[in-house]
């Protein structure tokens, strides 16, 4: 690359695509006399938080297990004979039984009302089933696939309002703040059955609709945060050299401020999938979650709740893969954290 | 506090106020828009409900209602219940309850603080180790199992098989009967708390001010308890806050389990048979706490990390 | 942050002191007392607004009005010692015996009298339609329900002890609606004295009944005593009533299990643990859940649909497997248990049993309304939506009732969840194709149900009409004895399972707890739910 160098200009534009290699030892078109002790690669933010992340085990174990859960959630209901809506009561609330396994005593099949006698004698619930005979092994599997989406999604768009709202009114404070804040504390305080229940007038009950409510109830807690966190970081000394730089106000708010804060962020978008979870039960029950017969975890573990005394492994399990999951996203967001973290460079 | 501070604050309680105004006129207004009546009988034929409704002044123009809840409400009064406890006053049906609810909040967030602290500062210490991990094991466990889950195994162990505490909450003995659902909530507490402290303390830990003391030989001890816990309790704060107002303000599902008579099941109650006077009520009660905390907080995050500067927006 | 950590620290030791000291139930109250837990509270102790099962049970604990019923629901004289009734059944007149209020003012005729004119003149009582033709047939009810204020219900304290009252028409049941809260007395002079106050707390009440209200902790607890200047004091055993407001079923079973209640109802889900029990006891309640058709849609107008669909739900296995908690199939439109006939036998028991092959038989029977169904309406397959609450009993049936409906190729059960508030709504409005829904008795009467059948009633949200049954029903009213009463009532429920606008599912059976020690809790499916006058309790 013989590029004549004549004036300022120039070297701008050269500078501009210019790529450091390691094996770049010397500059010989450059004016100017460098010296280096070590080259480094250049490497993209991404690229940086991809390599860190890569290394940090838990996070990559909480990884595989969502997908693996993710993918067991699609197959398990496709490969069963089962299906999640047939109700017969002369299977009611049988205990688990899983082939190989019997010999361990919580999949025996044992302790639950209906037993695996006479024309049930081969047949395996994995997981049991509930009070009207259904097999929970795909209706946990289906209401996995359906929580997951449900939150995941919810999750999703709330960050994204969340951190808008949060960092806007943070991070320019004043008169905007003021209005923000109090338009904030107006909607909070709405009890979210009220604003459900007119939801309710205007929308069917189904998946799209609880994500509606989803967005509408819980980007406060979002917001909130990220506004605490947009305070704390923007009278930092690294701010004030980007305003003095002459950065404008979104490109602190999005390059100097949102990298800062991301670990926080992550943390609480973690925290808020179970909240997702159990809120979408709580939709059902008032009318505007999953239409029955489906399920999702959070109305397994309602609906298992009521049997609790009678037949536990009806909401235990749930309760259990709800625990792996959430285990596994915070080991996830841990990672996440850590990679994300443009401190954690010089470590 | 300075001057400043003070003056800051002043202004907030003048907005707050007109917030409450607003935040009862909205919910007024959204509250007539519900389908359903506090007259919820099957068997009331229209022309009878026609009847009540004039008897209770609910078939006047929405306006003039909302200006006759408001003066009346000046005067403190709030109404009385439709359907819950049919024609008591408002305030002495909501009284009793917020009593009930702020010792059981309050006492949650207590346990649950402390614990949640220690969980996350032994696991931003331990960072990466078998105690990072079991702390973090702990506190998922904290969200992810119901509160009404953990709240009925207490009861079996505690109340049945061991039986040390009362299943059913008393209110002529609050106390001894509180302690299962207090535990109970504050799980919640515990692992958002543990969670947040872990991730702030390991920000703090690494910030130059503290890599300086430590250069300066300070010891590790006076290193956490004076400089480190000090500013990782700013997020802390922050998400503590609302959990208060909401644990404070109780917990439906939580106060069903144990049948505590607090605010969270009155206002499901209320809503499901549409007691507008008490919904109203229960909200403006839950908003007005709601709006001193977060005040609180905006304050406190001057105390607490004086670069922090509010109220002085204009400086971009 | 020292001191916020000290602080904490003695707040929590001083919550764990108070907890170890405080421990150990309610040491306070001596006596005999039996231990209810109960899932709602009382709404009001004012008999005027009373319109729930528990205001009911607790007024007519304390308070005790003209009639009340005894264990086998037999109507039995309670203040009024006895009654004549004129030749034309238009007037009955009450001689009430001497008893007491627990301000030691005697009970009088007059409070009834003030009682009923306060009720039916106030817009806000919302069981004061009773009083008028739906009900009690009181001369000028329906003219004062309809808003002449000029009159006075033609009822009269003829002395201080003997009570008239003159109907508008013949009412045979009119003796049973004498047990219900919405007639008992009101005492005037405390009740003005006590304003607006009136019942809210234990001070503004006084009892005429076995028991009165001593303490009353909104949404928690009820504490009732023995009423010592109750007439029949002789006869009340025990010393007082705790009632406690537990609304989760899973906790009074273990606080039962603990010791502490010694009556809790079961859902259904607990019952298979309890259900080989001694204390595990059934009873059946007056609700009646009923499928209902709405004629407005396309399809539901046909007939045979509507036949395929009612025959094609296995209701006994519902009941038996899937609600389990002592409900009962219900053979037509008029629940068990809730009236007598002049032969003395139930009125399900001399009416037929409608629909009533169940398991293959009645799928196969379904089918061969479905085909006939199609044929008719030219349609392989529709979708049809079913509207249901989501809370016990009524979420599992519904569940159940879609999957039954499903087994019949070709129709898609649309599932539409709204809370009761909301599901009234859309029943009213006609925003529903089939709902499940419930009726409970106001008195002990068929036409408590059948009336709901006729072209125009207000609860008639599905649109049937026919004439035939109204004529039915009209007859029935102007019958000139009670046994061609009973007779046409029953050709017009026939008329109706022919016609089939709504299909009877379940009876609602309640499952509960009883301690062996305690004997008395009388269950009727009609009026008050629970009656505890002759409660006892043996250590």
């Amino acid at each position: 690359m013989a590029k004549i160098i004549k004036n300022q200009q120039d070297l701008d534009r050269f500078l501009e695509d210019y790529h450091y290699m390691p094996q770049d030892y010397e500059l010989i078109d450059i004016p100017t006399r460098f010296e280096f002790d070590e080259n480094i690669s250049t490497s993209s933010f991404m690229h940086d938080v991809w390599v860190r992340f890569r290394s940090n085990k838990g996070a990559i174990i909480g990884g595989a297990v969502i997908i693996l859960f993710l993918i067991i959630s699609i197959i398990a209901p496709m490969c069963s004979h089962y299906s999640f809506d047939a109700v017969d009561t002369a299977q009611q609330s049988m205990a688990p039984r899983i082939p190989g396994l019997t010999w361990i005593s919580w999949f025996n099949g044992e302790g639950g009302i209906r037993t695996y006698t006479g024309e049930f004698a081969n047949t395996y619930h994995y997981f049991g089933t509930d009070v009207l005979g259904r097999d929970l092994w795909v209706r946990c599997w289906e209401g996995c696939r359906i929580s997951l989406f449900v939150a995941g999604t919810a999750v999703v768009v709330n960050v994204f309002i969340g951190i808008l709202y949060g960092m806007v009114s943070g991070y320019f404070g004043g008169w905007v703040d003021a209005i923000m804040q109090r338009f904030q504390e107006i909607v909070n305080s709405i009890p979210t059955l009220v604003i459900l229940t007119l939801l309710l007038l205007v929308m069917k009950p189904g998946l799209y609709t609880i994500i509606v409510a989803l967005i509408l109830t819980e980007w406060i807690g979002m917001a909130r945060i990220t506004r605490a966190q947009v305070l704390k970081i923007k009278e930092q000394e690294f701010i004030l050299a980007s305003r003095t730089l002459g950065a404008s106000g979104f490109f602190i708010i999005f390059k100097n401020v949102l990298p800062n804060i991301f670990g926080q962020i992550i943390i609480m978008a973690m925290f808020s999938i179970p909240n997702a979870i159990f809120y979408e039960a709580f939709l059902a029950m008032v009318g505007l979650g999953i239409p029955a017969p489906q399920a999702s975890l959070g109305s397994l573990i309602n609906d298992g709740f009521k049997t609790i005394l009678v037949t536990p492994y009806q909401v235990v399990i749930p309760v259990i893969i709800l625990g792996i999951l959430m285990l596994s996203f915070n080991l996830l967001a841990d990672g996440l954290r850590d990679a994300f973290d443009p401190k954690m460079k010089e470590m | 506090m300075d001057k400043s501070t003070i003056k800051y604050i002043l202004k907030r309680i003048a907005i707050s106020l007109v917030t409450l105004f607003v935040i009862v006129f909205v919910l007024f207004m959204i509250l007539k828009l519900m389908p359903g009546t506090p007259f919820n009988d099957e068997k009331l034929t229209e022309t009878q409900k026609a009847a009540i409704y004039a008897a209770y002044g609910l078939d006047k123009p929405v306006l003039e209602q909302f200006f006759i809840y408001v003066s009346n409400m000046l005067k403190g009064d709030f109404g009385i219940s439709y359907a819950i406890q049919r024609n008591m006053s408002v305030a002495g049906l909501v009284g009793p309850r917020i009593g009930v609810s702020f010792t059981l909040g309050i006492g949650a967030t207590i346990i649950g603080t402390i614990i949640g602290i220690l969980l996350g500062i032994v696991a931003a210490l331990n960072r990466n180790t078998i105690w990072d991990t079991i702390a973090t094991i702990l506190s998922v466990i904290g969200v992810s199992i119901p509160s009404f889950v953990f709240c009925l195994l207490l009861l079996i162990i505690l109340g049945v098989q061991w039986p040390v505490l009362p299943v059913l909450y008393n209110s002529s003995n609050p106390v001894s009967s509180s302690i299962i659902p207090m535990i109970a909530l504050s799980m919640g507490v515990i692992a958002n708390v543990a969670r947040f402290t872990r991730s702030e303390m390991i920000e703090v830990l690494g910030s130059e001010y503290i890599q300086l003391a430590e250069a300066k030989g300070i010891s590790r001890k006076h290193l956490i308890f004076h400089h480190a816990i000090r500013n990782c309790l700013i997020p802390v704060i922050t998400v503590l806050g609302p959990i208060i107002v909401g644990l404070m303000t109780g917990s439906m599902v939580i106060e069903k389990i144990c049948g505590i008579p607090g605010l969270g099941s009155l206002l499901v109650k209320a809503i499901e048979v549409r007691d507008y006077n008490v919904i109203l009520a229960v909200s403006f009660l839950y908003s007005v706490m709601y709006i001193v905390v977060m005040l609180i907080i905006d304050v406190l995050y001057g105390v607490i990390d004086p670069r922090i500067r509010l109220g002085k927006g204009d400086n971009s | 942050m020292k001191k916020f950590l000290s602080l904490a620290c003695c707040s929590v030791m001083a919550f764990s002191l108070a907890g170890c000291s405080g421990s150990g139930g309610d040491s306070s109250q001596t006596g005999n007392f039996v231990n209810l837990a109960k899932e709602n509270d009382v709404i009001s102790m004012d008999s005027r607004y009373a319109t729930d099962g528990m205001s009911f049970e607790m007024l007519a604990a304390t308070i005790e009005g003209l009639e009340t019923m005894d264990a086998d629901g037999n109507i039995v004289p309670a203040l009024a010692e006895s009654y004549d009734i004129s030749e034309d059944e238009l007037t009955y007149t009450f001689h009430l015996r001497d008893a007491v209020w627990s301000n030691d003012t005697p009970v009088t005729a007059q409070d009834f009298e003030y009682a009923w004119n306060a009720t039916i003149k106030n817009p806000k009582a919302e069981y004061a339609y009773l009083f008028g033709s739906d009900g009690a047939c009181i001369k000028n009810a329906d003219e004062i329900l309809a808003g002449d204020d000029s009159l006075n219900l033609a009822v009269k304290a003829v002395d201080e002890k003997t009570f008239e009252v003159q109907l508008s028409k013949k009412c045979p049941y009119f003796l049973s609606l004498m047990t219900f809260p919405v007639f008992y007395p009101v005492n005037e002079q405390f009740a003005t004295e006590q304003g607006d106050q009136y019942a809210l707390t234990p001070d503004n009440l006084i009892a005429n009944g076995p028991y009165k209200l001593v303490s009353w902790s909104k949404g928690n607890k009820l504490v009732l005593e023995k009423n010592e200047s109750y007439w029949d004091a002789d006869n009340v055993k025990v010393d007082g009533i705790n009632v406690n407001i537990v609304p989760e079923a899973s906790t009074s079973a273990l606080d039962f299990e603990s010791g502490n209640t010694d009556f809790t109802k079961l859902n259904s889900t607990l019952v298979d643990k309890y259900k080989d029990n001694d204390a595990y006891t059934t009873v059946l309640e007056g609700y009646l859940w009923y499928l209902q058709y709405n004629y407005d849609n396309e399809y539901l107008k046909n007939e045979n649909l509507r036949k395929a669909i009612s025959t094609v739900i296995d209701r006994e296995d519902l009941v038996e497997n899937v609600l389990k908690d002592g409900s009962v199939v219900c053979g037509g439109f008029v629940p068990e248990a809730l009236s007598t006939g002049p032969d003395g036998k139930d009125y399900r028991e001399s009416a037929p049993e409608y629909f009533n092959v169940f398991a293959e038989d009645g799928l196969k029977a379904a089918q061969e309304y479905w085909d006939k169904a199609k044929e008719e309406l030219g349609v392989d397959s529709i979708s049809l939506s079913l509207l249901y609450e989501p809370s016990d009993p009524s979420k599992p049936a519904a569940e159940f009732i879609q999957s039954e409906i499903q087994k019949l190729d070709g129709i898609t059960v649309e599932m539409v969840s709204q809370e009761k508030e909301n599901r009234i709504e859309k029943q009213k409005a006609g925003d529903f194709d089939m709902v499940l829904t419930r009726w409970g008795p106001d008195y002990a009467d068929p036409t408590t149900y059948l009336n709901l059948m006729l072209t125009g009633n207000a609860y008639n949200y599905g649109n049937y009409s026919n004439e035939e049954y109204d004529a039915k029903m009209s007859e029935a009213a102007n019958a000139s004895s009670d046994e061609e009463r009973w007779q046409k009532l029953q050709e017009a429920e026939a008329i109706l399972m022919e016609d089939v606008p709504v299909v009877g599912v379940f009876q609602v059976g309640g499952a509960s707890l009883i301690n062996k020690n305690v004997t008395g809790i009388e269950n009727h499916a009609v009026g008050v739910p629970y009656i505890y006058k002759n409660l006892n309790k043996t250590n």
